[in-house]
């Protein structure tokens, strides 16, 4: 299990019935949500498996990036 | 000097094919076809710099996405020309082949060197200025500042700190001293540590014309107002006199979404936020660049925490499209590129926003993530001799190229290349942070310094604010903002378009 975001592409709020199935999705847990987004831990295979099924979508691993700082420091 | 002709793949702000409801972008796509179907293949782009030889090699389809060369001082140009396309690399692709090379392992020296420093024993000195022992400082004093090894430590409430550097007495290449807030970093070089060495460092005067108030002097507190800008950071303390926060969102999964304040580290946001838009007059306060602008907080960095998840970033970035902002700021980067905050920037765009982002902080390496990313305005960091005291940390940042003025440079610490877009002031920078007011430097601090400008300038222009949020009104944006740049002779792989001038 991996943390993954799937973002909704289209102009119209998200469907339901695709909220209803990735929710669905075996073993998915949904860890955050915003209006075009699903923050969710699951299976990768499961998951593109799911959003095969339901146009508009796109899949991207989590990943971070730092708070930028100039200071030196010992390495 | 020019440099040699590169491919680039120039294809629409969204999608790939040319948007009917953006006529110059069509035509702009229609003509790049007719001229690789030309014997010639030569079109000259119209720009505010003159006329630009652009080849053209190929074209996928009539609005489809061509395949062009030209020279990477040019790009900046190009984007400033026709906001509405982005210019992307051409990749290529090798097989997946893995195999060991011999080489060292990297900073094992450095390690070694700190472990033997750690083992040997330490040098307590003081942190001291006019105004008594300061706050709590970081100090780093580096005995091989190519190697990054030496020793570092944080100073007590009496100023003191120990440094394990071994021995009674220790040359050093470089000292520097980061206080919390309320005075300079310093920076000494080429001495002999010994215990008990009082180490100086000047207080702040907020009356001192660093480099942000010298490219933007005497600002009036109406000075962008009506224009709503975004800033996508650590947060921005909320209970500052004088910063006026209008609202935000915390995007940190997890937390709670009101708390858009600052998240407990460096006050990194609330620096940034201050240089915008700080309301406070010398020499009590600090005056932004744009103190009228409305001004709101998204923070993406958890609480106590320094990294942010590409979500949390996404998720701001809609939320400033929402939230109906015009101008946002990311003073962040450095990740591996990643497709959704591309989606997200992207659809920003399509909503009439424009983005700033900081071109990053490894010592002139290519532009980071998302600054490199077409559809942000990315923005190195220059200073200028004289904006800064001596025997201040700002001073080793001064380094070549050096502009038509000599007294201003391209700050060492910036990152540059062909996607860099403007320049802004950003080597020892006052403003607020959540304890009083701080000095730091970096493309974090030349970003804002130029989203400041750029509001002040777009508050003139009514007509661009008022205009269906769409990419049409953030091509429009842009394209004022480029006719506002002035050149400071860095070079356009430096500079870009330049300097916001006001």
């Amino acid at each position: 299990m991996s943390r993954y975001i799937l973002r909704y592409g289209g102009s119209q709020p998200v469907p339901l019935e695709h909220l209803q199935s990735i929710r669905a999705t075996p073993g998915l847990r949904v860890l955050d949500q915003s209006p075009k987004m699903l923050l969710v831990d699951a299976d990768e295979s499961s998951l593109r498996a799911q959003l095969e099924r339901m146009p508009g979508w796109s899949m991207h691993p989590e990943q971070s990036y730092p708070l930028p700082d100039t200071r030196k420091k010992i390495e | 000097m020019a440099t040699k002709k590169t491919q680039y793949i120039l294809v629409p702000a969204a999608g790939l094919t040319a948007s009917p409801q953006n006529p110059k972008q069509m035509q702009f796509f229609q003509t790049l076809h007719a001229t690789a179907l030309a014997a010639e293949k030569i079109h000259s782009v119209s720009t505010e710099s003159g006329a630009l030889p652009v080849k053209v090699l190929d074209s996928i389809g009539e609005t489809k996405p061509k395949l062009i060369e030209a020279a990477p001082e040019d790009l900046a140009a190009l984007r400033a020309s026709h906001p509405s396309v982005r210019i992307l690399p051409v990749v290529y692709y090798q097989p997946a082949v893995m195999r060991y090379e011999v080489g060292p392992r990297l900073g094992s020296t450095a390690a070694t060197a700190k472990k033997v420093a750690r083992a040997a024993g330490g040098i307590s000195i003081t942190v001291t200025s006019s105004q008594g022992t300061g706050n709590r400082a970081m100090v780093v004093a580096f005995t091989d500042f190519a190697r990054r090894a030496g020793a570092q430590g944080t100073t007590n409430a009496q100023g003191r700190v120990t440094l394990a550097l071994g021995g009674s007495s220790q040359k050093i290449e470089r000292l520097y001293v980061y206080p919390s807030s309320g005075f300079w970093p310093g920076l000494l070089r080429n001495l002999t540590l010994k215990p008990g060495m009082k180490i100086p460092v000047t207080a702040i005067d907020l009356s001192y014309v660093d480099c942000v108030r010298y490219f933007y002097p005497g600002n009036d507190l109406a000075f962008g107002r009506g224009v709503t800008v975004g800033v996508i950071d650590s947060g921005i303390a909320t209970n500052y006199a004088g910063l006026l926060v209008q609202g935000g969102q915390n995007t940190v999964p997890g937390e709670k979404p009101a708390d858009f304040g600052d998240n407990g580290t460096e006050g990194h946001g609330t620096h940034v936020a201050g240089i915008i838009a700080s309301r406070g007059t010398p020499p009590k306060g600090i005056r932004g660049v744009a103190p009228g602008v409305a001004l709101r907080s998204y923070r993406v960095f958890p609480q106590g925490g320094n990294k942010a998840s590409n979500y949390a970033i996404a998720k701001a970035i809609d939320a400033c499209v929402a939230d109906k902002c015009d101008l946002v700021n990311m003073s962040l980067g450095g990740g591996s590129p990643d497709t959704l905050t591309e989606e997200a920037l992207t659809a920003a765009h399509d909503a009439g926003v424009v983005i700033f982002a900081a071109t990053g902080n490894d010592d002139r390496q290519p532009v980071s993530f998302p600054a490199a990313f077409s559809m942000c305005q990315a923005v190195s960091a220059m200073g200028r001799k004289g904006t800064f005291p001596a025997g201040t940390e700002p001073n080793g940042s001064i380094a070549s190229p050096y502009g038509k003025d000599k007294k201003n440079f391209v700050a060492s610490f910036s990152n540059v290349g062909s996607a860099t877009d403007l320049i802004g002031p950003g080597v020892g920078v006052i403003s607020t942070v959540p304890a009083g007011f701080g000095v730091m430097s970096g493309t974090s601090m030349a970003t804002p310094a130029e989203t400041g400008a750029a509001a002040r300038l777009l508050a003139t222009h009514k007509d661009i604010l008022s205009m269906p949020r769409d990419q049409n009104r953030a091509a429009a944006m842009i394209t004022v903002l480029a006719a506002a740049c002035k050149l400071l002779g860095f070079g356009a792989i430096d500079e870009g378009k330049g300097v916001i001038s006001l």
